[in-house]
């Protein structure tokens, strides 16, 4: 599958990815707009990390032996056998923050804005190419394929 | 602390209803102009921190950043302008020489805008590089007085290639190959970052030409681009070994740069972090210093001695380069270093460019590169001496028309140094000696070097060589030209125009208007 | 597998769905029979005590699953193993070529409480518990709940949902007393006391008609009781068919008990406590989700090992969010706390031996995970421990050489 890699030695935490992510998934998917009015109020799927002058940004993995979709006890978390896709359904979601325990990568984040619920990197199913890896300046976020599933 | 008279460089605009806070410019700024005000949950802009290289304004995901030129009204006068206002200021301030980077940006005259190429038209055919072999390949290095060949016992047919008849008795000496005339000038490690270094190697592998190290050492890592590397000795010898003049393609010594000319280099302590002292053979933390010359050069002899030495040491398969600043004299100093045994003779114009360089003599030292490349080729074939080494250009090279214009003059190669930081991202903000460099250039700083992309910044470099040689194609095709061979020298197909008798006779090219 | 073997499982929970989906990934056609006590099959039980849910996200696997993965239903008990057979209460015989006993815990009943036998004492499992409380609680009043931890506080949610005064009583001096310290311990109990009324260091006595008795002679209202002080491994048929048991039915990585062909997986089990290194039961939804995936492969293939699970749980008191992981009170440990009782929020890792053996969270659980993925992974967290809770911290600390392969691009 296609999966989403850092490469942390050109990561500089610019957070260009994270804004890109933030539009990507509002309403209005214009920037000024979305933040201007639907701020805040918008979570991003994804997080960058910094520890000293290192830093990547980092979003669902999409594990072969996913620990949230193992921990999730409505199965809203599922992961597509075929794709490797994990996916995340909102509407069965209850909040019980068993994925949030489970994540060994903590990129599944709590939305409690609009409905408790769990939101993670959903690879921007519907736009085609991750808004976060077309954002980044420095080529820092790659789409690739992975280990086939 | 008195408050300063100093005003700002710049103004930064930020246009509120684009603005969303993100703070991306706040974290991008290494000068720290941008900051973000957390009482009142606001990106502020201190204005007199700007040194406009547009990193903000280019990063900035709303384009709400406009950097412009900070308009005070100071009296207009012609002898006292703002900037020379300023710099008094500075100095009265500080008390110390005045420090910047890159190359000159003083309104001296650009003898490239006044000099006109010709095209053919009617009697002689122009030529389509789309359709037509165009050769841009280029041997850089002491060619033979003559060639002497030992002729066969064969009969001479028409079909057979000659050297089915005769074999060349005079061994060439070594040559680097260049696809395209163009290099990569010598950019030091501790000037610039190692993914620029990187990202320079890996265009120079791509495009078949050469990047050169200057005066910093070459780092382990690079040894794989050998090849396509011209390393330098210069007058602190940092880095220099056997491994590192084993491993290069040519070596180069330094005596002068056309950014400072007559002057040394100064690399503070605080710079030389673990890898360059590795790179650079020299203790970490303690400053490199350049001297100003070759404590063991003061005459075209010692030169000599230092060029064969390294010859033995490189067992004559090295071409050996010679470079110096384009300076008054620069035609007999020339002629000394090709009878000195040079291979390659690299001159460096008044407009070239530094990581950091006293503005007095940047400014004010040297003579256009143009100027330099007509009175040396004029002098070393009037002296019959101009085969034995090439003549690589350097100092300011802009674009493919100012190559073209160079190797008619008498150039067999340019060096672009500013070129191609441009090309990988940097915006001329002069602010190389500080080593904030923003777009991740001219700087050692661990969160600056990482914004260069050595994949991307090669790839881009990679685009510009291609760009340029194309060009230089079609418009050698324009001239009825089909190889560079027959462009070098070819002043009969350069004008002048608005140029001083002066200048017409040393470049030696007639004024436009003017028959063949 | 021949066509005539066939697998059968025992249970329809979390460890049964993930043993068929896992057999089923391999081998489609294979024979597989579901032998259930359940009349409602595809819901999840730690959802029983949600009131406002939707039928979505009740059921955990849309009605269809049985139907898509080709499984034969048998709506009955089993027994007992015999031979290669099961024994069903009807007395039919069910023959298998592997088994699968995933029937889950059983609440635990204290026998020392006169009138536990009661009409108004309840526990909570399934969905038929929770459909004969809300059947029993209409114009009822008063609830008592006997046991403060997970089911005692979705009990004690669920029965103040269905509009009743709810009173906990916990023998212990807090609630979660396994899990929780006193610091947390009192975060959490002041927020119950929001909502419910309770009693620590106290237990049931006696239960009547309407009141309960307790030790300290204390009367309190109660239309209703739960009891939920906790659940065992249900070990019925494993003692009935000479299965190894010690505190639940004894696994290896495979799953396998001690009998041939025989496997069990989830509640039921006691597998490796990777923290303790020795075997338990732990009780909870990922790991039999695991052993259920383990056991499914085994049955066929025999290839992947269950690697051992720790404590872990999330949970939410009245809009308190909760985790705790591991040894959370152990208190041999180094402790590193981050605590701002202004907002609630209580954090606490526990480092022994440069490793994390234990950590709660209340208040604030965000990025918890980074912390069990710490704690699987065994990994010596001695040179960044004093950062654990500075603003910067996340999954980088880790260091490289540990970080997951699912972070690393392999080149195909």
């Amino acid at each position: 599958m296609k999966k989403i890699y850092f490469k942390e030695e050109y990561c500089m935490a610019c957070r260009l990815c994270e804004i890109a992510c933030l539009v990507a998934h509002s309403k209005s998917k214009k920037i000024i707009k979305a933040y201007k009015e639907e701020f805040p109020g918008l979570t991003p799927r994804l997080i960058i990390e910094q520890k000293g002058s290192l830093s990547f940004a980092i979003q669902c993995r999409h594990c072969k032996d996913a620990p949230c979709v193992e921990a999730c006890i409505t199965g809203a978390m599922k992961r597509d056998k075929k794709t490797g896709v994990v996916s995340h359904d909102k509407e069965k979601c209850i909040g019980c923050w068993m994925c949030v325990m489970s994540c060994p990568f903590g990129v599944i984040l709590m939305d409690i804005k609009e409905k408790k619920v769990a939101t993670k990197c959903d690879l921007c199913a519907d736009v085609g190419s991750p808004a976060c890896v077309d954002a980044c300046p420095n080529e820092a976020l790659v789409y690739k394929e992975s280990e086939k599933v | 602390m008195k408050k300063s008279l100093l005003f700002p460089d710049f103004t930064v605009i930020r246009d509120p209803d684009k603005c969303i806070q993100c703070e991306v410019c706040v974290r991008q700024c290494a000068f720290d102009a941008h900051s973000f005000d957390k009482a009142a949950n606001k990106v502020e802009t201190d204005a007199s921190k700007c040194v406009s290289c547009l990193r903000c304004a280019t990063m900035c995901p709303t384009g709400a950043l406009t950097v412009s030129e900070y308009q005070q009204n100071i009296r207009k006068n012609k002898n006292w302008t703002d900037k020379q206002i300023k710099e008094l200021y500075k100095q009265a301030e500080t008390g110390g020489i005045l420090l910047t980077g890159m190359g000159t940006d003083k309104d001296y005259k650009i003898i490239w805008d006044h000099i006109l190429l010709d095209a053919a038209q009617v009697t002689n055919p122009s030529i389509d590089p789309l359709r037509e072999p165009m050769e841009l390949r280029t041997y850089l290095g002491s060619k033979p007085d003559k060639i002497q060949l030992k002729i066969k016992n064969e009969k001479l047919k028409i079909e057979k290639p000659l050297s089915t008849f005769y074999s060349p008795l005079t061994k060439l000496p070594p040559q680097l190959k260049l696809e395209t005339p163009i290099l990569f000038s010598a950019m030091s490690y501790g000037a610039i970052s190692l993914n620029t270094m990187r990202a320079l190697a890996r265009a120079s592998d791509e495009c078949g030409i050469f990047y050169n190290t200057g005066e910093g050492g070459l780092p382990k890592e690079l040894y794989k681009y050998g090849k396509n590397t011209i390393v330098q000795v210069a007058s602190g010898r940092f880095g220099v070994d056997p491994d590192y003049l084993d491993v290069a393609a040519a070596v180069e010594i330094k005596v002068g740069q056309g950014a400072k000319p007559g002057i040394g280099g100064h690399l503070p302590g605080e710079k030389v972090t673990d890898e360059i002292s590795q790179t650079r053979m020299i203790p970490t933390g303690t400053d490199a210093l350049s001297p100003a010359p070759h404590h063991d050069i003061y005459s075209i002899e010692d030169l000599s001695q230092l060029i064969y030495s390294i010859k033995e040491a490189t067992e004559y398969k090295k071409p050996i380069s010679v470079k110096v600043a384009a300076v008054h004299n620069i035609a007999a100093i020339a002629s000394g270093i090709v009878r000195a045994g040079a291979d390659i003779v690299a001159i460096d114009g008044l407009r070239g460019g530094t990581g950091a360089a006293p503005t007095r003599i940047r400014d004010n030292v040297g003579i256009p590169i143009e100027l330099a490349i007509a009175a040396v080729d004029s002098r070393l074939r009037g002296e019959g001496i101009r085969n034995r080494a090439s003549i690589i250009a350097a100092g300011g090279f802009r674009n493919s028309a100012d190559v073209v214009k160079a190797i008619a003059l008498g150039a067999d190669a340019v060096y672009i140094g500013t070129a191609a930081l441009v090309a990988m991202g940097c915006h001329l903000c002069q602010k190389c000696y500080t080593g904030k460099c923003n777009w991740g250039i001219a700087t050692q700083d661990p969160y600056l070097v990482k914004r260069l992309n050595p994949e991307i910044a090669s790839r881009r470099l990679v685009n510009l060589i291609k760009a340029w040689s194309h060009e230089i194609k079609e418009i050698m095709g324009g001239m009825g030209i089909n190889a560079v061979e027959s462009l070098r020298g070819n002043r009969l197909r350069l004008r002048g125009f608005d140029l001083h008798e002066n200048e017409l006779k040393i470049l030696d090219i007639k004024p436009a208007g003017e028959s063949m | 597998m021949k066509m005539k073997e066939k697998i059968v499982i025992i249970g329809s929970s979390v460890a049964a769905i993930s043993a068929i989906e896992s057999v089923r990934e391999k081998d489609k056609n294979i024979r597989l029979i579901v032998i259930t006590k359940e009349k409602d099959l595809f819901y999840s039980r730690p959802l029983i005590s949600y009131l406002n849910i939707s039928d979505k996200q009740f059921y955990y696997r849309d009605k269809n699953f049985y139907k898509k993965n080709n499984i034969e239903l048998i709506f009955d008990s089993a027994i007992s193993v015999e031979n290669d057979f099961v024994v069903l209460r009807s007395g039919k015989k069910i023959k298998y070529s592997k088994l699968l006993i995933a029937v889950g815990g059983k609440p635990i009943i204290p026998s020392n409480i006169s009138g536990i036998t009661g009409k108004n004492v309840f526990t909570l499992t399934t969905k038929d518990d929770a459909d004969n409380i809300k059947k029993f609680c209409k114009n009822q009043k008063h609830a008592v709940v006997i046991g403060c931890g997970m089911i005692g506080i979705k009990a004690a949610e669920f029965l103040k949902n269905l509009g009743l005064q709810v009173a906990i009583v916990e023998l212990a001096a807090q609630p979660f007393a396994s899990v929780l310290d006193d610091k947390s311990g009192k975060i959490v109990a002041d927020e119950i006391k929001k909502h419910a009324k309770l009693i620590l260091n106290n237990s049931v006595y006696e239960i009547k008609e309407n009141q309960c008795i307790l030790k300290n002679g204390e009367k309190i209202p109660a239309d209703i009781v739960i009891c939920a002080i906790g659940v065992a491994p249900n070990l019925d048929i494993a003692k009935k068919s000479q299965i190894k048991t010690n505190r639940g039915i004894v696994v290896d990585e495979f799953m396998r008990t001690s009998r041939k062909n025989i496997y069990a997986a989830g509640d039921c089990t006691e597998a490796l406590d990777i923290l303790s290194g020795k075997k338990m039961p732990i009780p909870i939804w990922p790991v039999a989700f695991r052993q259920g995936s383990v056991a499914g492969s085994s049955m066929l293939v025999g290839n992947v090992k269950y690697a051992g699970g720790f404590v872990r749980n999330s949970v939410d008191v009245f809009g308190l969010p909760l985790i705790t992981l591991g040894l959370s009170n152990d208190k041999s440990g180094e402790e590193i706390v981050f605590s701002d009782e202004k907002s609630k929020v209580y954090k606490k890792v526990t480092v022994k031996d440069g490793k994390i053996i234990g950590a709660i969270f209340v208040g604030d659980i965000s990025r918890a995970g980074i912390f069990t993925g710490m704690i699987k992974d065994g990994i010596d967290v001695s040179n960044f421990k004093n950062e654990i809770f500075s603003e910067n911290f996340g999954y980088i600390y880790v260091p490289k050489e540990f970080r997951s392969k699912e972070v690393t691009p392999i080149e195909i």
